[in-house]
């Protein structure tokens, strides 16, 4: 390593050739790939799901929604005379693939259209890849309030409620209860997941308006398995009523944990858990299942126009009953597709403009949105009886107008 | 041609390559590919000052992304900074953090660091999680959108986050080349030795952790704004960490470039199987693909690609030593004047530079040291013998510091040094050498020798390893020493006793006033013996004191003017050879005969 430095020369001589060389491979590059915006092409939508990964379970019946969707629009004659092709990518439920990929769809593979991904955490940063791209984004999933407090033009959640509207049908049936049959103490537990605390927030909140008393209320981590320590607590305080954020599994667990101490509240809702086909046979049977409530973004027995036509064409092609997810999917496609055709053209500002002034007929009833994204309307309220989920509110979605109350104690 | 104008061509050609690419391209998707590559590149390259350099694992590394991402995310969501000055208070943040989580390390090693930073991640992400008013905790913090034109694409990231690589990997080259690095490599190989040498490992640590850390944070402040949106789980979370890794390990672990190399081969792999591959079965594919990969690197690229390449291909690889044969070993200049008997002024009348006054150490139920008491005149030759297990090398080991006493006292040239690190002991001028002689093999053999520091300069560490003053000095002693041909080769190279020179002359490079030889002549060539030999007496005509174990009484007697006998842990005899081999005491123990029958083993 003697020091007489060899001059820059040749250095710079090489920096020029290789940026020639890409200035050439890349004008090779986009001429080859400006030719998609032929008619008859098919129409290319993009998404990118956690297909592998600790959510891959749910992902994937959300993922079957969008294919039965995309089948259905294609049996009916696509849209705007093309055939609608899925570009699926894979994040494995990494936000940073997830936004990769998004830039991805939109920059090379050029997708005409966006659907979006599941959880808040994979929607926050694409909805924000799609907002910076201008391109309309209808998500399945993601109703933490944080998304929707960043004003965006062309985010549109296409769920009936986010979680701050959830317990609107609950709190109001609350309300309508006389002065003497109202829970009068509550516990609030609480996964810290930023759909369901947020919404438990709002639940203690007006609770407390009708003076429900907070005994108790605490939130858990998400790794939380064991819930004995937090029934215990619960148990102590004896409260009427028990409201749990739960997220998948937590519900079952917690209510296991529950019965363990024989503690039964008068009224008990959870979030999210209930919803889960098994949810009965985890919690040891339909009879312990009797009188829970939860809210339902979907059901399969709503009268909502296409719905019963869905589930049908879903069990027939997955051998499965769809659940929340494969109908949320399918909901988007739906709301996505109502634009289109409204608009009768591909771009993405007048497809948001259209949305944000329309309701838009869907599986889960009619949606509106208002300014943010946030749809105007609520959650289904629904509560467990004889061994089935019956639908108590609102009245337009009702399949029952009988309530379990006070919720049977445990094992009877 | 020179090797050195091929790899500028190439480096220069790369970054400008690089630097053009997003203006002609006008991809969207493959600046967001790069400009992850360029955060993993940058993690890679800081995690290597610690980890490649110190050879400290980290598997805490992405705390510091999550860092300067929270950072710069509360400051333009809450304050509105804006995110590209926010991510330099970022960087500042993680230096502080790496700064203290070196202080809490300070004691650990190998597994245990390994632990610790694990741990310290999972802690700053439940933090961060639970301090729900600052961070947002699990709802997320959401920052503002960029809001320059659609035209300039990613541009400001892309550029800045190039900037930060660019500015990490030449801080990443400047230590590795200065004697902060040479110190780091050093503690890689031997962090005791090093102390012993008066490195304070702790600082190069420090300064190597916050390196690492600072440019990172600001990475990942600029990747906060990039993304828009942080989630805790997702930004403080562990497989970040096992990217940095992989890269870095992938690449070559402690080589400049071996980190840039694997981050740009790791992400846009993991990209090419996501978008290019399985389509909905690509994650599937991506775990598999990165398992093989972190097993294939396991097993067959130990060393990560640069260095295999290095190896395999021998016009890349650094000269090896020609052997420059009309100075080589024939013309080694013998040091001092042949062996003589003594005839060396006596020590008595001059300072002492070394007292050692009732010096105890017990493990368990042992005592393996029992209130010793010594002292070496400056310009004297002790010696120290006594039977295997007697205690010398635990008693070399106490004064030195390698171990803590349990009390009593030690002096070194007036100054106590009881209750001081190993630093400071040689920093008094306090040296000593092994019974097998311990040097550093990732070194060459004028850079073990130049390490040792006799003070404490913090501008010191940014200095060439090694500068042309020292290594005139340095060639001069290694041409004595007859190793001239070897000076650029790792002592790897050298044979035992050869090794025993250099680690002589390495700890003569500290200026001691006092030098312990532990065996010195044990298992080398008489010729190599008589050499040592001359080094000693060359010593003890400069005035520096000498204290010796050695078993070699032929040796001992031709050079010390007064002997310690050893045993059980305690002084049983000292006088001059011929006195104490008289001593009958001396003798019960060197025939093993019952050391505790006779405890009370004061000669008479």
């Amino acid at each position: 390593m003697k020091h007489h430095r060899p001059k820059v020369r040749p250095a710079l001589a090489v920096a020029l050739a290789a940026a020639a060389a890409v200035t050439v491979l890349s004008a090779c590059g986009s001429s080859s790939s400006n030719s998609s915006s032929n008619s008859k092409a098919p129409l290319k939508i993009g998404m990118s799901l956690p297909l592998t990964g600790p959510v891959a379970d749910v992902s994937k019946s959300g993922y079957e929604g969008y294919q039965l969707w995309a089948s259905k629009d294609n049996a009916n004659g696509g849209m705007l005379g093309r055939k609608v092709k899925l570009d699926v990518l894979d994040d494995g439920f990494d936000p940073n693939q997830s936004g990769s990929n998004y830039t991805r769809l939109i920059s090379q593979n050029k997708v005409d259209l966006l659907l979006g991904t599941f959880s808040s955490l994979l929607n926050a940063p694409d909805s924000a890849i799609a907002a910076r791209q201008g391109m309309l984004y209808v998500e399945p999933s993601g109703g933490a309030p944080t998304l929707f407090a960043r004003g965006f033009k062309n985010l549109f959640f296409a769920q009936p409620g986010t979680s701050l509207t959830l317990p609107d049908q609950f709190v109001a049936y609350i309300a309508s209860l006389p002065a003497g049959q109202r829970p009068t103490t509550a516990a609030y537990v609480t996964q810290d997941d930023p759909s369901a605390s947020p919404a438990v927030a709002v639940f203690k909140k007006k609770l407390e308006a009708l003076g429900v008393k907070t005994l108790y209320d605490q939130t858990y981590d998400p790794s939380t398995s064991n819930f004995d320590t937090i029934a215990a607590s619960v148990a102590h305080a004896a409260p009427q009523l028990v409201l749990q954020g739960a997220v998948a599994g937590d519900g079952a667990q917690f209510a296991r944990s529950l019965q363990k101490l024989s503690f039964s509240p008068k009224t008990l809702f959870q979030i999210n858990s209930p919803a889960d086909a098994t949810y009965a046979s985890a919690i040891g049977g339909a009879a312990n299942a009797e009188g829970i409530f939860t809210a339902l973004a979907w059901s399969p027995e709503a009268k909502y126009p296409g719905n019963a036509e869905f589930v049908a064409a879903y069990e027939k092609a997955f051998g499965h009953a769809p659940s929340e997810d494969a109908a949320n999917s399918y909901t988007a496609g739906q709301v996505l597709a109502a634009a289109v055709k409204a608009v009768g053209r591909i771009d993405q500002k007048a497809l948001a403009a259209w949305l944000h002034s329309h309701t838009v007929s869907t599986i889960v009833g009619p949606m509106k949105w208002d300014a943010t994204g946030v749809p105007e309307g609520s959650l289904l309220l629904a509560q467990w009886q004889s061994g089935a989920l019956r639908i108590l509110a609102p009245k337009s979605a009702a399949t029952t107008t009988k309530i379990v109350a006070p919720k049977p104690p445990w094992g009877t | 041609m020179n090797a050195a104008v091929v790899r500028r061509t190439l480096l220069v050609g790369g970054v400008a390559l690089l630097a053009v690419f997003p203006l002609v391209s006008g991809s969207l998707y493959y600046q967001n590919l790069l400009i992850l590559t360029f955060l993993l590149a940058i993690g890679a390259s800081g995690w290597n000052i610690m980890g490649g350099y110190a050879g400290y694992i980290s598997l805490g590394n992405s705390a510091f992304v999550g860092l300067g991402a929270y950072t710069t995310g509360i400051l333009a969501a809450k304050h509105g900074v804006s995110p590209f000055l926010g991510c330099l208070v970022g960087g500042l943040v993680c230096a502080v953090a790496a700064a203290l989580l070196s202080l809490v390390t300070r004691r650990t090693r190998g597994m245990y660091f390994v632990i610790v930073t694990f741990a310290a991640l999972q802690l700053l992400g439940t933090v961060a999680t639970t301090w729900t008013s600052l961070t947002g905790g699990s709802k997320g913090l959401a920052l503002p959108l960029p809001t320059w034109s659609l035209a300039h694409q990613d541009w400001p990231f892309y550029y800045s986050l190039l900037a930060v690589l660019v500015v990490t990997v030449a801080v990443s080259a400047l230590v590795r080349r200065s004697k902060l690095g040479l110190g780091l490599f050093a503690i890689q190989d031997d962090e005791d030795k090093a102390t012993g040498l008066g490195l304070r490992t702790a600082v190069y640590k420090m300064i190597a952790f916050v390196l690492g850390g600072t440019f990172v944070g600001v990475a990942g402040g600029i990747y906060a704004y990039y993304v828009t949106f942080l989630n805790t789980s997702a930004v403080f979370d562990i497989v970040t960490s096992m990217l940095i890794v992989l890269s870095a390990l992938l690449g070559g672990r402690g080589t400049v470039w071996g980190p840039v190399l694997g981050a740009f081969i790791i992400e846009p792999l993991a990209n090419l199987t996501t978008t290019n591959l399985g389509g909905a079965d690509s994650g599937a594919i991506r775990l598999l693909l990165f398992g093989g990969l972190l097993g294939g690197v396991a097993l067959f690229l130990p060393r990560g690609v640069l260095p295999t390449i290095a190896t395999r291909w021998p016009g890349a690889r650094r000269s090896t030593p020609e052997a420059s044969p009309s100075t080589g070993t024939g013309t080694g200049r013998s040091d001092g004047a042949p062996v003589t008997a003594l005839d060396r002024p006596r020590g008595d009348g001059r300072p002492n530079v070394l007292e050692v006054d009732h010096l105890v150490k017990s493990f368990g139920g042992l005592r393996a040291v029992d209130s010793v008491a010594l002292t070496v005149a400056a310009g004297s030759i002790t010696g120290l013998i006594g039977p295997n297990g007697s205690g010398k090398t635990t008693l070399f080991n106490l004064i030195d510091g390698t171990i803590g006493a349990q009390s009593g006292r030690i002096a070194v040239d007036q100054r106590h040094l009881e209750r001081r690190g190993r630093p400071t002991r040689a920093h008094a001028g306090l040296a000593r050498t092994y019974q097998l002689p311990r040097l550093f093999p990732s070194l060459t053999v004028i850079e073990n020798i130049v390490l040792p520091e006799r003070r404490f300069s913090l501008r010191r560490l940014f200095l060439k390893r090694v500068t042309p003053a020292e290594r005139d000095r340095a060639m001069a002693v290694v041409d004595s020493l007859g190793l001239a041909s070897y000076a650029d080769t790792s002592p790897g190279d050298l044979s035992y006793g050869q090794r025993k020179l250099v680690e002589l002359a390495q700890v003569l490079w500290l200026d001691p006033v006092l030098v312990m030889l532990d065996e010195p002549a044990a298992g080398i060539s008489p010729a190599l013996s008589q050499r040592l030999a001359g080094m000693i007496r060359s010593l003890h005509r400069q005035g520096v004191g000498i204290l010796l174990v050695e078993h070699d009484l032929a040796f001992l007697s031709s050079l010390c003017q007064r002997v310690y006998v050893m045993s059980g842990g305690q002084i049983i005899a000292n006088g001059t050879v011929a006195e104490v081999r008289a001593d009958q005491h001396v003798v019960d123990a060197y025939l093993g005969d019952s050391v505790a029958l006779n405890p009370a083993g004061a000669p008479a």
